[in-house]
């Protein structure tokens, strides 16, 4: 009942009044013609009302004139009256088709990933590869086939163990699972080198596995080899080993720079601006209208704020904000000491920053030279670490004649 | 045309003619054989005609319709044609009585 009153809305009907002589005539030819007429009811002497569909109100001419019955309609029902009222509110339609548009867009398309367990490969890494892949934002749902893009991954990323695609609605779920720890994991079969990370003073060798090329206290260069993964020996002829194990060097890091007596300070003004920029769908909206610095002298920082709408249901959105601080620049001289002392500090902060957290740190030394209007200021900071490196060996040549001689 | 004609002569007479023996034999549809009305109600409420002609007479009082082998005429009060089709009537109200008359 209620399907057929939902397709009666949908057609759309009209009620009528018929008035003439001849209303049974005209009952009956409508019938003839298969008119449908509903709720047929009696107004009086020679009036009746019905419900006809438009269709059939379009046939009734020619029956009215023929009954000489006069027909008028008295009310419209049903969709079709309310589509043609909308045609002249075009935004009003638009906006509707507008908002069934969008609807459907944001239904059925990717708006959000949610990566998950992820500890040594980034989300951002992560995330490239997915869109390789074809999962990103705006991606149609349909086209995800959560199986292959599982395969896929799995093969594009060496540290994933085990990758989940769960798509909920239009919401990626992205479960990682990466490998305990590469190096134990690496493959042992596979021969190869150790070689000097660094420049360095050899100190202790730990070599668990390889030939020793190298003795305590010989100096080595970056690229030597320590280590030699072909051992070669007159019992037993050439082999292959994954060599590994712990070479202990001295090794020295350095760097110098040049600081002028008379710098130039900023002295800031205290006025600042701000602009912002918003960024949708990846790309950038300025919120300003003029564009460069707006003050002679200045910083710029730049920030940048992602929010997410509704818990990551929608696609983020970002606000960029770039902050300009007005300075003066001021000319002003200080002591060759307190230059010194400040490039000391710069150099050594920076070298700190290269040398691996392994390391043990032995010996920091400066020296500087001083011209007339500048201070070179040189830091070396001595170290003690490994400097192994596995290196791979590449010649296959060698690989094929280990594989015949082990077959003959 | 002369074939009609002695059916209705037929018809007329109280001798069962060819077709109603045949309906009685075959038992199912007799109304297809017969070429007669249909007529179903629930209570005095709704009425159902199939297979009527036309529609002789509406008013609110009172239908009359042409239908085989006689006319039908339904009355009561607030009666309305619910539905008007080809081969069907439905019509509700408060139906007194149904009548089939000879005249023509």
């Amino acid at each position: 009942m209620s399907v057929a009153k939902i397709i009666g809305y949908i057609r759309g009907s009209v009620t009528i009044r018929a008035e003439g002589m001849f209303l049974e005539r005209f009952l009956n030819i409508c019938m003839h013609r298969g008119i449908l007429l509903r709720d047929v009811r009696h107004r009086g002497e020679n009036c009746i009302d019905a419900r006809i569909s438009i269709q059939g109100f379009r046939e009734l001419r020619p029956i009215a004139r023929k009954t000489r019955t006069r027909v008028r309609l008295c009310r419209r029902y049903g969709l079709p009256f309310l589509l043609h009222r909308f045609r002249k509110r075009r935004f009003a339609l638009s906006g509707v088709l507008l908002f069934v548009a969008v609807l459907w867009y944001l239904s059925t398309h990717i708006m959000g990933i949610d990566i998950t367990g992820c500890e040594r490969l980034s989300a951002a890494e992560i995330e490239q590869g997915l869109k390789a892949v074809g999962v990103y934002r705006g991606a149609a749902v349909r086209k995800i086939e959560p199986k292959s893009v599982q395969n896929k991954m799995m093969t594009a990323f060496d540290d994933i163990s085990w990758i989940g695609v769960n798509i909920k609605g239009s919401k990626a779920y992205i479960e990682v699972r990466e490998r305990l720890d590469t190096k134990r994991v690496e493959n042992t079969d596979v021969p190869c080198n150790l070689v000097a990370r660094r420049d360095g003073m050899i100190r202790l060798l730990e070599v668990k596995a390889g030939q020793t090329t190298v003795k305590v206290n010989d100096m080595v260069e970056k690229g030597d080899l320590l280590v030699s993964g072909v051992i070669d020996s007159t019992k037993e002829g050439i082999r292959y080993a994954h060599s590994f194990g712990e070479v202990y060097a001295d090794t020295e890091y350095q760097k110098s720079g040049t600081y002028p007596l008379e710098y130039v300070e900023k002295i800031y003004t205290g006025k600042g601006k701000s602009r912002f920029t918003v960024s949708l769908f990846g790309k950038e909206l300025p919120l300003y209208l003029k564009s460069g610095s707006p003050f002679e002298y200045s910083d710029k920082t730049e920030t940048r704020t992602e929010y997410s709408l509704l818990g990551n249901k929608l696609p983020p959105f970002a606000i960029g904000k770039v902050n300009y601080r007005e300075y003066t620049p001021e000319k002003r001289k200080r002591t060759a000491e307190q230059t010194v002392n400040l490039a000391k500090k710069q150099l050594e902060e920076g070298l700190r920053k290269e040398i691996s957290p392994s390391a043990e740190i032995r010996n920091v030394q400066s020296t500087f030279t001083q011209t007339e209007k500048a201070v070179t200021v040189t830091v070396k900071i001595q170290c003690y670490e490994d400097i192994a490196e596995q290196s791979a060996i590449d010649k296959i040549e060698n690989m094929n004649y280990n594989e015949d001689s082990e077959n003959t | 045309m002369i074939y009609m004609k002695k059916e209705k002569q037929k018809a007329a007479s109280p001798k069962a003619t060819v077709r109603e023996r045949l309906a009685d034999t075959l038992e199912t549809a007799k109304e297809v054989i017969l070429d007669f009305a249909r007529i179903e109600m629930l209570g005095n409420r709704e009425l159902t005609v199939e297979n009527y002609k036309s529609i002789v007479e509406y008013t609110e009082k009172e239908i009359i319709l042409l239908a085989n082998p006689n006319r039908i005429r339904i009355s009561g009060c607030d009666l309305e044609i619910k539905s008007i089709a080809r081969e069907m009537l439905y019509i509700t109200g408060k139906i007194s009585s149904v009548e089939f008359r000879q005249e023509v």
